[in-house]
Formats: structure tokens, sequence, C-alpha cells
């Protein structure tokens, strides 16, 4: 009997210990967001019935959409005003538009579609990083591109091998001309002896703008010292390395960062009581540059391209948080500099968008490159490399009691 | 409560074993419920804690995204960011709030199905697909790398509250909400650069898996404990039993042994323990009672012996007085045969001498007293026959062959003559008990006792007949056999059985001499009460057989 009594009690409290143990459901398998497919949403490849096709390749998803909308705003403006005025040579101009998203494979394979598909150049990207990826598809294609406001010096030409890519241009000046286009303005217009350069590491654009700066400021016979401050990706607290400039006591601080860097710097320099004179590149320009408070003395840096209140106001007003800078005009003078190359070809031969496409294409970035256009940004030429001959415009940045406003101050360089 | 405590005692000792490790059992168990309750209260914390510092860590890898989205105003990549960080395992909604800019990510499929409805089937659950919740409510299902999939919803958002007292700078708030229906543990933090604020984060992730894993936990340890409570206790039952018991109950069989009189049995002591010096001490019991229970046997056997030989000695003296007192019977006997043999030969010799006288004288004379004579003669030569015959067998009682016998047979044997062919003016009566014991005896002379004393009877009642009435009665172990008849009874009845007496005409006297005898040969007693004109009872108690040995 009271064997029989432990057996059951043991018996009970083995169900009620598997009771326990099915507790439910195993939680579902972990969510790895896969990257690897290419974002690109592709036009349909409707028959162009004689139109010359032009492939604008902007991103409209991800961190780059903003400017990448603007961008292809911009086309779109020329290309209807193109076909408003009766086109090319009698043809109709056909804007194929990839939208992608923001990362590098997105153009690529944007790019690579847009081959395919029959386009005679492409207008893309507005960010180096797309822009370099569409670059290798376009130069191993035979497709000229054009890049609205990509600055990397090693757009037009290849990295890797040093050689140029002559299917390859560009609407504005590259880091190197505007690193050194600043440097001559720190030097003479602002008489800077001390420049303190703080750059983000690992970011091409944030290097190569301090090293043409670096290599055109700094000259130890004529007394001109520059201390060289990096901060890493998405950083945002920079109040160590401005303790570290403050020391140095520069005449001026080059942040050629984005704005939301020189935003942060800004806002930062004041806690650690660092007064020095604040200048920047073209990735300033946004109208949100300086909203935690600009730095108590004016502050410069530099547009890709002039303003054109003519061009703005075809543009339109929209409700974007971001206005569009040189972005559209830039797009929109590629799509004009593409249809002017077009018209120099004169009467296309029968098959020059069939089975003649490649050799069209191959016309088409000679004309190109030969390009001396009057635009909407003024002159358009280009040099041996591609990029555009063409200077930056300064813009100054003033605190006002409602807070810091920028206005155009002059024009560095080739105009 | 007495009540209860007697039925414990009533238990077996393998049950109360049993019973107390029960106790143990439970006591233990509770014990180590209070042992494991705060530790299953600690590892629930240290997995809040882990789930703290994953969304801690999220915030911190997150935050300068976050920061740079929001002083660039740029949603885009704002979304790109929260559909990365909403796409991390576990979490159900992130959102980033900031003057201008608010939006709420998830890509758990129970908010996405629930905001989203039965649309979203295809695509929800699927790696990287995050649905974006503008602060208006207008949403977008997208898939990796921000492709769009379902655009320009209205959903219903729900708000993960923020606390009311605002945030401490650089310090994450934790909170335990309810978000959609299910509990989950809330970020809150406020995404600050250089001290500054630039908008508020909040991040939320499910407590189900932490809840799972809790539960598993718990049933795992609870279960776990309990099994191996339960084998522990079963062994510990099996060895208590093994140790306590068993030497119990060889100790307890061989005390029953004991008690049915095997006092051979002896425990083997295999222990120093209670059980062994128990089984030393019972060894030394039984011994002791073994010698003693052989000493009273001596003493026994010796009495016994003793017995015998008294009663060897009584039996002789008895037969000695009793062949003194046969030997003096036999004088009487012999002088009575003198007696009565004399007196027949008187008549004998009056018969031969009237005889002889009327030969010689008278002729005539002889032939008229000659049969007389001779009858006379006759009849004394066949008294003295019958007074021979009678004396021989007094003289000559043959040894007794006894057996086992039904009494009640006994008497019905003995009555046979008279219940066949009854005299005239008799009435015989027989009452016998059912439950008389057998006797030992011998059949021929108890047979002979009984008729002897039924014919005295007979006598006694003599020509006028009347009615005899026999009875067996159960009494003191053996049985009374009782011969009554109404006749006119005798007056010195303690007489009857001596051997001379008689009142009959005829009759050597020695019938119920012999009946006596033979009747205190058997171990009995007889004995006759009569009060004169009221008959006359005789009783013949006889004991009843020993017990039959167990066949």
């Amino acid at each position: 009997m009271a064997l029989r009594v432990n057996a059951a009690l043991a018996a009970a409290l083995a169900l009620a210990g598997l009771a326990c143990v099915w507790g439910g459901p195993e939680p579902r398998g972990s969510v790895v967001p896969d990257h690897m497919d290419p974002v690109v949403l592709a036009p349909a490849a409707a028959d162009a019935d004689g139109a010359l096709t032009i492939a604008a390749v902007f991103p409209t998803i991800g961190r780059y959409a903003v400017s990448g909308q603007q961008s292809l705003r911009g086309a779109r403006l020329a290309v209807e005003e193109l076909n408003r005025a009766g086109g090319v040579g009698g043809r109709q101009l056909r804007l194929a538009e990839y939208r992608t998203g923001s990362y590098f494979v997105d153009a690529r394979h944007a790019a690579s579609l847009a081959a395919k598909d029959g386009a005679l150049a492409i207008v893309g990207a507005n960010s180096s990083e797309l822009s370099r990826a569409i670059a290798e598809v376009a130069e191993a294609a035979g497709i000229p591109q054009i890049s609205n406001v990509s600055t990397a010096r090693d757009l037009t030409w290849d990295p890797l091998t040093g050689r140029d890519r002559p299917f390859v241009f560009r609407m504005c000046a590259s880091d190197d001309v505007m690193g050194r286009l600043l440097a001559g303005f720190a030097r003479d217009e602002l008489g800077a002896h001390r420049t303190a350069v703080l750059y983000e590491v690992g970011r091409t654009y944030s290097q190569q703008l301090a090293r043409s700066f670096v290599a055109s400021f700094a000259d130890a016979a004529a007394g001109r010292e520059v201390a060289e401050f990096f901060y890493l990706a998405l950083e945002t607290d920079f109040r160590p390395q401005l303790r570290r400039v403050k020391e140095f006591a520069p005449d001026v601080v080059f942040l050629p960062g984005s704005f939301t860097d020189a935003t942060l710097v800004a806002s930062q320099a004041r806690t650690v009581g660092l007064e020095a004179t604040l200048l920047g590149g073209d990735a300033w320009s946004s109208p949100l540059l300086f909203q935690r408070g600009g730095p108590p003395r004016e502050a410069y840096y530099v547009e890709l391209c002039p303003r054109s209140p003519e061009f703005e106001q075809r543009y339109g007003d929209p409700a974007e948080n971001e206005a569009p800078g040189c972005r559209a005009i830039l797009a929109y003078d590629a799509v004009r500099v593409i249809a002017a190359g077009l018209r120099s070809l004169g009467e296309l031969p029968k098959d020059a968008l069939g089975s003649g496409r490649d050799e069209t294409r191959g016309r088409l970035r000679q004309a190109i490159a030969r390009t001396d256009l009057a635009a909407a940004t003024g002159r358009v030429r280009f040099d041996a490399r591609g990029d555009r001959v063409q200077g930056v415009a300064l813009q100054a940045v003033e605190p006002t009691p409602q807070g810091p406003r920028a206005r155009p101050r002059g024009w560095l360089g080739e105009r | 409560m007495k009540g209860l405590l007697r039925s414990l005692s009533d238990l077996s000792l393998r049950a109360k074993i049993a019973l107390a490790l029960l106790i143990v059992f439970l006591g233990s168990v509770g014990v180590l419920l209070l042992v494991l309750v705060p530790f299953l209260g600690e590892q629930r914390q240290r997995m809040l804690d882990q789930d703290r510092r994953l969304l801690s860590t999220l915030r911190r890898n997150y935050e300068r995204d976050f920061i740079y989205d929001l002083l660039s105003r740029n949603r885009e990549s704002l979304a790109v960011h929260l559909a990365d960080l909403a796409s991390q395992e576990g979490l159900v909604w992130a959102q980033v709030e900031a003057s201008g800019l608010d939006l709420g990510a998830s890509g758990d499929r129970g908010v996405v199905t629930r905001l989203v409805g039965p649309d979203a089937d295809p695509f929800v659950g699927r790696p990287g697909v995050v649905l974006l919740v503008d602060r208006d409510g207008e949403a977008d299902l997208v898939g990796p790398g921000g492709r769009p999939l379902l655009s320009g919803r209205r959903v219903t958002r729900e708000e993960p509250r923020a606390t009311e007292a605002g945030l401490p700078p650089g310090q994450d708030e934790f909170r335990e909400i309810v978000f959609g229906g299910e509990r989950v543990l809330a970020l809150t933090a406020t995404l600050q650069a250089a001290g500054e604020p630039y908008g508020r984060l909040h991040v939320l992730k499910s407590l189900a898996p932490l809840e799972r894993s809790e539960a598993l936990t718990r049933s795992l340890l609870y279960g776990g404990v309990a099994l191996s409570f339960v084998s522990v206790l079963l062994l510990l039952n099996l060895l208590l039993s093994r140790i306590v018991l068993v030497p119990v109950r060889r100790v307890h069989d061989a005390m029953a042994r004991a008690a049915t009189g095997d006092l051979r049995v002896r425990l083997p002591v295999h222990s120093r323990d209670e059980v062994g010096s128990m089984a030393e001490s019972f060894n030394r019991m039984v011994g002791e009672l073994e010698a003693s229970h052989q000493q009273i046997e001596g003493y026994s056997r010796n009495l016994e012996s003793m017995v015998e030989a008294r009663t060897a000695e009584l039996r002789a003296s008895e037969a000695k007085i009793l062949a003194s007192q046969r030997l003096e019977a036999w004088k009487e006997a012999v002088e009575r045969v003198i007696h009565e043999v004399k007196n027949p030969l008187t008549p004998v010799g009056l018969a031969a001498e009237t005889l002889k006288t009327a030969w010689a004288r008278d002729k005539a004379r002889f032939a008229s007293v000659f049969p007389s004579a001779i009858d006379m003669i006759l009849g004394a030569v066949r008294d003295l026959k019958e007074l021979i015959g009678e004396f021989s067998r007094f003289s000559r009682l043959p040894p007794m062959r006894t057996e086992r016998l039904d009494p009640n047979a006994l008497v019905l044997d003995a009555l046979s003559p008279y219940t066949k062919t009854p005299p005239d003016r008799l009435r015989v009566k027989v009452e016998l008990a059912a439950d008389a014991p057998e006797v030992q005896a011998d059949a021929d002379q108890l047979k002979r006792v009984l008729l002897n004393v039924i014919n005295n009877a007979l006598e006694a009642m003599g020509e006028s007949g009347g009615s005899l009435r026999l009875l067996t009665l159960r009494e003191q172990g053996g049985v009374t056999i009782r011969i009554e008849d109404d006749g006119p009874g005798v007056e010195d009845v303690e007489r009857i059985f001596e051997p001379h007496y008689t009142t009959k005409v005829k009759g050597t006297g020695l019938g119920l001499a012999i009946a006596r005898q033979v009747v205190e040969e058997h171990g009995g007693t007889i004995r006759a009460e009569s009060k004169p004109g009221h008959g006359t009872s005789v009783r013949i108690h006889l004991p009843g057989a020993p017990r039959p040995e167990a066949a």
C-alpha cells in the first residue's frame, strides 16, 4: 500500500512536471533583412517609337531619396521643356526613370537595366556613392553618364587603374577643385594663417576635400599652418575634438563634412568657447544648416551652382523639407547637355537606336566632351577628364536675431 | 486529532516510513520553493536586464543615425534606419519623435497585421518587411532596402505612452507596458548629442520570449526538482525498507513462529543497531524460554513417570485390594456355595431317604412318593447346576475387551429381547440422549450388566407386570444409563450389589455383584435408589471415551 501511495505521488509529480515543461510554441525565426536584392523600380520597357531615350537613375527610396527626387524633377523638367519645344532633331526625348534604393547595388543594377533597355545616355546620380556604381556600368557598356552633383574626384577616372573614364561626366566641380578654391579663399580673403581641418575619416568626400584643402593651404614658408582633426561616421559629440581644436587656436576651422556635422559642430563649438570662422564645402548646402543655432560670426560655404531664381520659379514650389539646391538645376542642365549633344549629331541613321545604338552612344560621348553650352547654371564645358570646368558659388551665413541666414557672396574660380 | 493520531499509529511501518518521507518531501519542496521563487524572480530580472541592455545597445547603435536623420529632416533616411531597427528580432515597435518628424515602424507580424489587415498577409513575416507609420497614420509597408510593398494606407497608430515627467538626459527609461494587447518592454530615450536633446526614441520589445523562457525554466526547474526529489525519495524508501523493514519483518516473523511454539527459531544478527540488539534480545529471550520450556518438560516428564509409578503402585494395591476383596467374596461365595449346596442336599437326602424307606417298606407307597421325591431331587440338582454355573461365571470374569461404543446402541441391544416380543403387561419406555458420548467399554460385559439389571427389575415387578423405563443422559463428560421400574421397591437398596444379597426367591444373588464389578472395572459407578412401593431406579454412570486421536 505504502509503495502504491509513493508511486501515485511520483506519477502525479511527474505529470505536473511535464505539464509545466510544455510551455508553448518556439519563438519564430529571427528576421534578417536581405539587402542583397537590389531595389530598382524600372520603367516599363515601352516601344520608344523613335524617341531618344535618356535614362535617369536616382534614388527615391532610402537616405538619398529626397535629393534623388529633386534631381529627378529637374531632369524631368528639362525633358518636358525640350519636348515642348519640338524635341531634338524632330524626335521626342523620353526620360526613362529608374527609381532606386539608396545603396550602390541598387544604382548599379539600375544602370545595367538602362544599358539593356537601350538608353542613349544616363543622368545620375546625386550621390558619389551611387554615381560611381553607375560609372562602372556606363564605362563598361559605353553609355555616356552625366552626374549632376557628385563631386568625388575618382568618379571620372577609375581609382583602380588610374585611367580616365571617357564616358563619365559631371556637371559640377570636383572635390579637388573645391578644396583648392576654398583654401585660396581662406588664405586670400580671410587672411587665415592657422586652419584646423576637422573631417570625417572613412568618408571619401570629406577626406578628399580635406586633402586638397590642406595641400593648397599649408605653407610653412608663408607661415600657414594646418592641424588635422578627425571624427568617425555619425559622430554626434564633437566636443573632445573641438577642445583640441581650440588649443590649436585657429583662425579658421574647415569642416568638409555635411551640414548635419556642421550644425552639431557649430552648436558644440559655442559650449567649448571656440570662436574661429567656420568654413565648409558644398555639403553644407541646406536650409537646415545651423538649425540649432549658428556660430557667433559669419561662416562660409560654397554651392556647386549659381542661384537661378528663374529656374526656381519653373521648378515650382514643392512642399518639401529641403530646397532643391543645385541638384535639380544641375540635373536639368545635364539633360540639356545630352540634348545638345544629340542635336549636334544631326540626322541619325535609321538603325541609330537599334543595331547602331552603340555607335550612337559613342558619337554622343564625343559630342558631350566637346560641349560648350550656355546653360541655366552658366557656361558648360568639360575638361579632358569629363569634369565641368566650373568654380563654386561662395555663400556667407551670418547670424541674425531670427537665426542664421545664408546669402551669396561672390564666386570662386571659373565661371 | 486524537483519532487521526490513532489511525496514524495504526498504519504499517512501511506506510509510516512513506508518510514520513512524504512529509520530508513536502517540507523540502516548500523550502525549495522559498529558494526557487526568488531565484526565478532573479532570473526574470536577469533576463529583463538582458533585454534592457539589448534595447540600450540598439538605442546607442541607432541614436546617431536618428540624430542625423532628424538634423537633415530626412524622412527617407529615418525610414531606412527605423526599418532596420524595427527588423531586429523581438521588437514590436520603434518610433522616433521630434518636431517636424515623427515616424514609427514595426516588423512585428501581429502589429502589422492588426494595423494593415489582410492586405499585408502576402508580405508580413518575411525578412525585412516593415510597416512605417507617420504621426497622422499614413502607413507604408516596405520590404528590404525600403522597397515599397503597400503605400499610403491609413491606420490608427497606437502611441507608446511617454512619461509625463519627461526624461532625465542620458538615461534610458524602461517600462513594462501593454502595446497592441501585448506586454512589452518599452525603452524611451532622449536622442541626444553632446547633452543636447534632438528627439525621442521609443523601442518596444515583446516580453513573450522572456515569458516563454521563464515558463520553460520554471517548468524545467520545478519538474526537475520534483522528479529528482521523487526518485531520491523512492530510493530512500527502498533503502529504508531494506535497512529497517526487512530486519523488522524478520523479527516479526520469528516472533510469530515463537508465538506458535517454535522456540528453536533464532534471528541472524547483522547489525549493531536497534534492530540488531532487538534480534539479540529476541534470541536471548527465546533461548531462555526454550531452556525453561525444556526444564518444564523435564519436570513434566519426571512428574509423569512419578504419576505413572504411583498409579502403578495404586493399581497394584488396588489389584491387591481387589484380589483380597475377591478372595473375601470368594470365601463368602464358597460359604454361600457350601450353604447353597448344603441346602438342596437336605431335601435330596430326605427324598432319597423317603424313597429308600418306601421301597423297603411299602412298594405301593413308593410309587406314590416317587414322582415328588424325584422332582425334588431333580429340582435340587437343577438348582445346584445353576449355582455352580453362576459361580463359575463369577469366578471366571473374562478380561475386558474394550472398544468405543455408543451407549444408546448398547441399551437398545440389551432391550432387544423385550422389545421384539414384549412380555404381557410390560410397558417399555426408552429415552435416549442424542448427545450421549461414546464410552470405552466391553460390549458383552456391559450388555450382561444391563440384562442383569433389567432382569432384576422385571423380576421385581413380578407377574403383575408394570412399566420399565430406560434413559441415557449425558452427565459429567460421560453417560448415565437409568433403568427404572415401578415395582414394589427394595428396603435395603444399598445392599443389592453385595454378592450374596438377594430378595428373590430364586437366583444366586451374584448378578448385581457381578454388574457392579464390571461397571467399576469400566471406571464407572452403579447406584440404586428405591423407596418401597415406588419402584427402583438403577443408575449406571460410565465415563466418556477419551477423545480419539486425530486420524
